[in-house]
């Protein structure tokens, strides 16, 4: 087991399609290395515990520590800083799948150079000033534009139609190439229907909904309003006219690869312009009962949520509610659409289960063991 | 939300590669994302990158770390 924590997904195809897919989440629970810690020393420590995310983990335990000492919310400047080091961090993680995983899941060549590139310079626009972040953002919004979905933006109108749409991505773009190639793999409707949607709640109606510092069992497998809800690039854009097209014909995780290029954009359109009245905060905080304060940050993969209970200026208690744990919850998304599809070999069936994997965004390595029925 | 667990620069290769121990694995990862890291650095990896170079004793302090919280990170131990 990779001690960094890890994915393994164990399914078997019994010559027809694949009839059982489990996730084992192996992910430490690192939310325990800050409990009886002092305030600063804790606040130090979560950057540079997590490989992923460490600036949004970083901000979003000072928003919590912030909110458990009644202190005032942070001013502009400061609110603008934390926007654009959280959206260059999301737009380097949205890279790494659009440019080297995806395509190389098709057998499409991953575009090494231009993610390493890329993932430099939202590096310095993440702690550089307002003009090198305007002009990443260009150039992710260029990129989506003329490298990852350019046979979008050579017509007005919305495709009519699937294969319309199929048309358009196969057009151009690696994205488009690789997004054509999983609406050829065919239609998928879960028997149980897809899990719920994560809605966009701010912090405080997470505090309301978990009413204290939420407990290990529930941070391995958290619920809204008692049931599992699958977050990230979907949740966020499901209603995105052609994520919803994607979603009524029966590409559901096509739809997810769709909206990870919307999500992208957002967040090009965050660091040109953050704090904007037409979006929502991407990192707030609230109180959650005496000395103890919930922040609520949007990150690549899906909200993430720091709970934390102080006694004086030592951690008390302190909760991490993180994105994989929501998709990859024991009945989430993954549960549900991991089996009972067709698949005519066993190749097509591991394509389509890493391409499930991927959509759902797992922040850690992944491996997925597919065994053949009689051959387990 | 992998924990970062610092490797350790073990020798560079060309084109941008280069050879890490982690915990006594040996493994060829890019350093095409980082800046400066020579033999002897430490550097988080992450599927077959390096995100980021640490000096040896912010490193070090992590492992400590990590060494010594081993048992409690395991998933499911009481916290």
């Amino acid at each position: 087991m990779n001690p960094a924590g890890e994915l393994l997904i164990a399914a078997e195809w019994d010559g027809l399609g694949v009839t059982r897919a489990a996730a084992r989440n192996s992910r430490p629970h690192a939310a325990k290395l800050l409990i009886g810690r002092s305030v600063d020393e804790a606040l130090a420590l979560v950057p540079a515990l997590f490989t992923l995310c460490g600036k949004a983990q970083g901000l979003t335990a000072r928003a919590a520590v912030a909110a458990a000492r009644a202190e005032p919310a942070p001013d502009e400047p400061a609110r603008i800083a934390a926007e654009r080091a959280i959206a260059a961090e999301a737009a380097q993680e949205h890279l790494w799948r659009l440019l080297l995983d995806w395509p190389a899941l098709f057998d499409h060549e991953p575009r090494r150079a231009r993610f390493a590139e890329l993932y430099r310079r939202l590096a310095s626009a993440g702690s550089g000033g307002a003009e090198t972040a305007r002009e990443v953002g260009g150039q992710l919004l260029d990129l989506v534009a003329a490298e990852l979905l350019s046979g979008f933006f050579t017509v007005a109108r919305e495709p009519s139609s699937l294969a319309e749409f199929a048309s358009r991505a196969r057009r151009g773009g690696t994205v488009g190439a690789a997004l054509a190639d999983l609406l050829e793999m065919g239609t998928h409707s879960p028997p149980q229907g897809m899990a719920a949607l994560l809605p966009g709640a701010d912090a405080a109606t997470w505090a309301a909904e978990l009413g204290g510092v939420p407990d290990e069992a529930y941070c391995r497998a958290p619920t809204w309003q008692g049931a599992p809800a699958e977050t990230g690039a979907l949740a966020r854009h499901h209603g995105s006219m052609l994520v919803k097209l994607l979603i009524d014909r029966g590409h559901p995780v096509a739809a997810r690869l769709f909206a990870e290029v919307v999500d992208l954009s957002d967040w090009a359109s965050r660091l040109r312009h953050p704090l904007a009245n037409d979006m929502p905060p991407v990192l707030d905080a609230a109180p959650l009962g005496e000395a103890a304060g919930l922040a609520r940050c949007e990150t690549a993969r899906g909200v993430l949520i720091h709970a934390v209970c102080l006694e004086g200026d030592t951690i008390a208690d302190y909760a991490i509610v993180a994105p994989t744990e929501w998709n990859f919850h024991p009945a989430g998304s993954f549960a549900r659409e991991g089996s009972g599809w067709q698949a005519p070999d066993p190749e097509t069936a591991r394509r389509h289960l890493t391409a499930l994997v991927l959509g759902l965004n797992p922040c850690v390595p992944f491996q997925v063991n597919l065994a053949e029925a009689g051959h387990a | 939300m992998c924990l970062a667990i610092p490797a350790r620069v073990v020798e560079l290769a060309a084109d941008d590669q280069a050879v890490v121990d982690l915990g006594g694995v040996r493994k060829q990862i890019s350093l095409a994302l980082v800046d400066g890291v020579v033999p002897g650095d430490y550097v988080i990896v992450h599927v077959g990158y390096a995100l980021s170079r640490l000096d040896p004793e912010e490193a070090e302090a992590t492992l400590a770390l990590f060494r010594e919280a081993g048992e409690l990170l395991q998933p499911g131990s009481a916290a």
